[in-house]
């Protein structure tokens, strides 16, 4: 094998810019860390509920007459803002975070924790990037995978729900915010589960270390807090529940499901008697905080060791 | 454009409390460079300052002219070759060299073709469809080679990039670092610890003991200041111990060692090397002593370096 055997054109094209670059980050990550059969496993295993609410609905528009359906898709299902809201409690409740809590961990714990171990950062380092970009890079393919436990199952039910529930255009004008709302609640949960992903991932060389630690700080305080509160009746202690102050921030962001419905009760009992807009500021300054760490990290990272 | 590519002034790097780098005040000449010294002199822990990866202690660095720390500006015009054989054990050697182009700045459409140009240059393009898990250490080390090539920096650091290699691929190495030197007028820091490696590439040189710039420049101006002090000269002849009588005569003569494990060897320290070597010739003639081989340690470049080192 020789060098040489053509000649060397050397590349004379202009090079992009910053967000160019961190979207190339991003994008090689998402590749890496979204790939292969456990991915696909824990993406519809994760999906339970959200999978189930819309297979009830293809079901029900496919085997039940019209009118049938249309009622009890109106008694059952009520409004698509309702509806998406018992799913993402489903999901987020003390009981259930664990699924999608290990759907982030497992694949987002190595985005950091992997190129370290590899001494990878010596490769992204030398290029004409900042840790900066580096981290920017990193989060948002953080949240383009925790996104498929979040927003792309939730759409994924709302265009079902328009499309089979017999929903009329002015109906579907009125519930159109409720796409935005999901995403903004998507947004919140992505925004705080990645921003603490990423900082054990930038905690350790060891990728399962780092994801193991997430899980235990998300999960336990749920699940304990939970137990605790059905013997001392403490409000309060919600706001040490990740799923409670989920539950009150996405309950802010729907509104107040309407409480006379069959659904509307069943709300009810993910109740939470904590305020959501204190909720929503904790779980945001928690994710700035540790996207704070996490570049505080990267930039006193000695690669070299 | 300055003579010199690099600049550094006092650099201090500290591990906690061991110092990797201890106010080293260089200049690096353009053109092909070896950064010598063995390991834990601190060659690492320089190219990684050099390279951003790494923030100094205290001091100052500069690449042609520009503060190096935080600054993507002036990483547009380096590659890095990293030491490490681990990458990314996934992908093909292709898509590997095409993701760093991308994140280097060049187009999608372009860093394909970029990374194919990169990998031809280092003759890889054979193997460049294959997943790096199948490369072979020489492989490994011209893919680095390749993404560190592939956005055409003007400065290349090339941590230990002949390690591992067989005799044919380094010889192959060796001539494509030449060629991207002296044809396409890179600059390039290459650092290595074994000093024959180095000295196939280049006679410039900077050596590094205990992190301290302990010697720069020309191979030959290296060899003067050598010259200061001791020189060994090894002889073989079946007279040694009439070779060694007759030497003791002589006062720049500094020892004279019989090798133990042969019969026909001995090791002379000089401190005026071409003075003896005049002299010796008189001496094999006049005193009918056969010597059948001479050869001088101190010509090699690992003799330079272990002589420079040994004084601090």
């Amino acid at each position: 094998m020789s060098v040489f055997d053509r000649s060397y054109r050397t590349y004379e094209g202009e090079l992009k810019g910053r967000w160019y670059k961190i979207w190339a980050i991003a994008k090689s990550t998402f590749r890496v860390q979204f790939s292969g059969k456990k991915a696909i496993f824990l993406m519809i295993f994760c999906n339970l509920p959200v999978l189930a609410f819309t297979l009830m609905l293809v079901f029900m528009a496919i085997f039940l007459p019209a009118g049938v359906g249309n009622l009890v898709l109106g008694e059952l299902f009520e409004s698509l803002d309702l509806a998406l809201y018992l799913i993402i409690m489903f999901s987020f409740n003390a009981g259930s975070i664990f699924m999608p809590t290990v759907f982030i961990a497992a694949l987002n714990s190595g985005t950091i924790s992997n190129d370290k171990k590899h001494n990878a950062l010596a490769l992204y380092m030398a290029k004409p990037i900042d840790r900066l970009d580096y981290g920017i890079g990193k989060f948002i393919s953080v949240m383009m995978v925790s996104s498929f436990v979040t927003y792309i199952p939730w759409f994924m039910f709302m265009v079902s729900f328009t499309l089979l529930a017999g929903v009329s255009g002015a109906e579907f004008l009125q519930t159109f915010w409720v796409y935005f709302a999901a995403f903004g609640a998507a947004m919140v949960i992505n925004l705080f589960f990645g921003s603490i992903t990423l900082l054990f991932s930038s905690m350790t060389k060891q990728s399962i270390l780092g994801g193991i630690l997430m899980i235990l700080i998300i999960f336990l305080p749920s699940v304990i807090l939970n137990s605790v509160n059905m013997i001392f009746q403490q409000n309060w202690l919600n706001y040490f529940s990740v799923s409670s102050l989920i539950a009150s921030s996405v309950y802010v962001l729907f509104g107040k499901p309407s409480a006379g419905s069959l659904l509307g009760e069943a709300a009810n009992f993910f109740g939470f008697n904590i305020n959501g807009w204190v909720s929503l500021a904790i779980l945001i300054l928690i994710s700035i905080l540790a996207l704070l760490l996490t570049i505080r990290n990267l930039y006193k990272e000695d690669i070299s060791g | 454009m300055k003579s010199y590519f690099i600049e550094t002034y006092d650099l201090n790097k500290w591990y906690k409390e061991v110092m990797a780098l201890n106010k080293l005040t260089i200049k690096v000449d353009r053109g092909i460079v070896g950064l010598l010294g063995p390991n834990g002199a601190g060659k690492s822990t320089f190219l990684n300052i050099a390279t951003a990866q790494l923030r100094q202690s205290s001091g100052e660095i500069y690449l042609e002219g520009q503060e190096v720390w935080n600054n993507p500006g002036i990483l547009k015009n380096i590659g890095f070759c990293p030491e490490q054989e681990k990458l990314f054990e996934w992908m093909t050697g292709r898509k590997f060299v095409r993701e760093l182009a991308q994140i280097s700045g060049i187009p999608r459409e372009a860093a394909n073709q970029a990374a194919i140009e990169a990998i031809e240059l280092v003759g890889l393009q054979d193997a460049m469809d294959r997943p790096i898990k199948g490369y072979s250490k020489g492989m490994r080390q011209r893919i680095k080679l390749a993404q560190a090539l592939v956005h055409d920096p003007q400065i290349l650091f090339l941590d230990e990039p002949l390690q591992s290699t067989d005799p044919i691929v380094r010889r192959e190495l060796v001539t494509l670092i030449q060629k991207l030197g002296r044809e396409f007028g890179k600059d390039i820091l290459i650092s290595s610890h074994i000093l024959h490696e180095v000295e196939r590439v280049t006679s410039n040189i900077l050596l590094v003991y205990a992190g301290r710039a302990i010697a720069q420049g020309n191979l030959s101006v290296i060899r003067d200041l050598m010259d200061k002090f001791p020189h060994t000269i090894r002889i073989k002849t079946p007279q040694r111990k009439e070779l060694a009588q007759i030497l003791f005569d002589y006062d720049y003569i500094l020892s004279i060692e019989l090798d133990h494990l042969t019969d026909d060897y001995m090791s002379i320290r000089t401190k005026k090397p071409d003075e003896f070597y005049q002299m010796i010739t008189k001496i094999a003639i006049e005193s009918n002593i056969a010597i059948s081989e001479m050869t001088s340690p101190d010509a090699n470049l690992e003799s330079v370096f272990s002589y420079l080192t040994r004084r601090w």
